[in-house]
Order: structure tokens, then sequence, then C-alpha cells
């Protein structure tokens, strides 16, 4: 799995990952995102387009970060995700409690 | 039929998932499918690695085997007892403040896979998956 900062837009601090969010690779997400919240970043879009795999780990992560940026009153919007990984949203329910995004895009528009 | 032992430990788990990966692609099955077998994989080795043995190490095998239009996966370990099958469903319907994810990940080695069983024989326990090629599931 790779992370790439992807720079500022609308307030906003753009985030893009790459491969899979497996039980080894998740904590590295966790802690990407856990420090761009410390240093006080409330609204952040997770680009999943280069993601191909996510397990139940990985949700894990994605529900921490979630907790903790909405306890700040901020929020994350994800987005391009792919069948796979929506699917997995999708069983799990998560796509009614995360909100998702078609593109980067569409997610800077409800902003 | 492709076997391998190696430390129930999280350090081995990409090693684990890429020979069960290797074999699902040796057994021709479609790349979504190889990734829904990878990931039933991964859930259940996890769950081994966490709760099979408290208070030592152990070793972990992993067979693949591939028969006509069925991939069947078998996890073994010796470590306590324990029937994950059995495993409560989350609940899935609730919402961010009061989610948690305990049983999330069996909850999807079970959907993904056609069929799982579970038997304790011989002092192991033996999780066997079973994947057919085109299946119905979530394919």
């Amino acid at each position: 799995m790779k992370i790439h900062h992807g720079g500022e837009k609308k307030d906003c601090i753009l985030v893009a990952v790459e491969g899979r969010m497996d039980a080894v690779s998740a904590p590295e997400f966790e802690t990407f995102l856990g420090n761009l919240i410390d240093e006080g970043a409330l609204k952040i879009i997770v680009d999943f387009e280069g993601l191909d795999y996510i397990s139940s780990a990985g949700l894990r992560s994605v529900l921490v970060v979630a907790k903790k940026i909405q306890g700040k009153n901020g929020e994350i919007l994800l987005t391009s995700l792919h069948d796979t990984v929506k699917e997995i949203f999708e069983i799990s329910g998560f796509d009614t409690i995360i909100p998702i995004h078609e593109s980067v895009d569409s997610a800077l528009e409800t902003l | 039929m492709a076997k391998i032992e190696l430390p129930a430990r999280m350090e081995q788990l990409e090693t684990m998932l890429d020979f069960i990966d290797k074999e699902a692609d040796a057994a021709e099955f479609p790349k979504a499918r190889v990734s829904k077998i990878r990931l039933a994989a991964e859930e259940v080795l996890v769950n081994v690695f966490s709760y099979a043995y408290p208070e030592k190490q152990g070793q972990v095998t992993i067979i693949c085997l591939h028969k006509n239009d069925r991939f069947l996966l078998e996890i073994q370990d010796r470590g306590i007892p324990f029937n994950m099958l059995k495993a409560p469903d989350p609940d899935i319907s609730s919402g961010l403040s009061e989610r948690h994810l305990g049983g999330l990940g069996i909850y999807f080695a079970k959907q993904m896979a056609d069929e799982a069983r579970y038997v304790r024989t011989e002092g192991v326990n033996r999780l066997t998956l079973v994947f057919k090629k085109n299946g119905q599931k979530l394919s």
C-alpha cells in the first residue's frame, strides 16, 4: 500500500491510497490520517482510485479515523471506489456511515 | 495439492496470502474471485494469529486444492479449539458513533466462500472454505 498527500483544495486535504489495505498495511493508513487530524485537518478526502483490496482490518482503520475526525466536528469523504472495494463497504454497511463519492471533484462540490 | 506451514504471525500474512493467490491463479480463477479468496483467507488467518495461540508460538498450515471448478482452502492450527464459523454476525446497521467491528472479518469470510466447514480432529482446528470458479455469491 502507498499513501500520498495530494495537497489541499477548498480547505480540504486530499490523500490518495494505492494497493492493498490489509491487516499489515492498515495501521500505516491509520497513523498517516491520524497525524493529519492531530495537525488540525478537519476535512479530508481520501481517493481510493488506486485501492484494489480492503479487508476488515482496513475498514477498522477507516472507522477509527472517521470517529476521530468526527470527534473534532470534521469529516472524511471517500471517493472513486473500485467495484470490489465498494462491495466490501456495502456488505459491511459502511457505505451508510461514511460518505462515498464518485470522484474527488464530486466530493469537493458537496463541501 | 499445495501446502505450506508457517509460524502463526502477522509478519507471515503476506507470504501466506501470496501463496494462496498464486494457487488460485494457477487454477485459472477469475481475478475478482481470487481477490475474494484472498480476503476470506486474510480474515481467517488474522483470527488464528490473534486467538489460536494465546500463550505460545504456533504454526499455521495452509492447504490449497483445486478440483474441477472448485477451489478448496483449508487452514489448520493446533491452538485452542475454536469454531469461528459459530461466531455471531456483527450488527451492520449501526451508525458511526456506535459502530463496533467485532466479528466483521469472519462475517466477510463466510460471505465470500460458497461453503464453509469446521472440524477439530486430533487436536487440530481445520477450517475449510470452498470457492466455486463462477460462484453465485458476490461475484
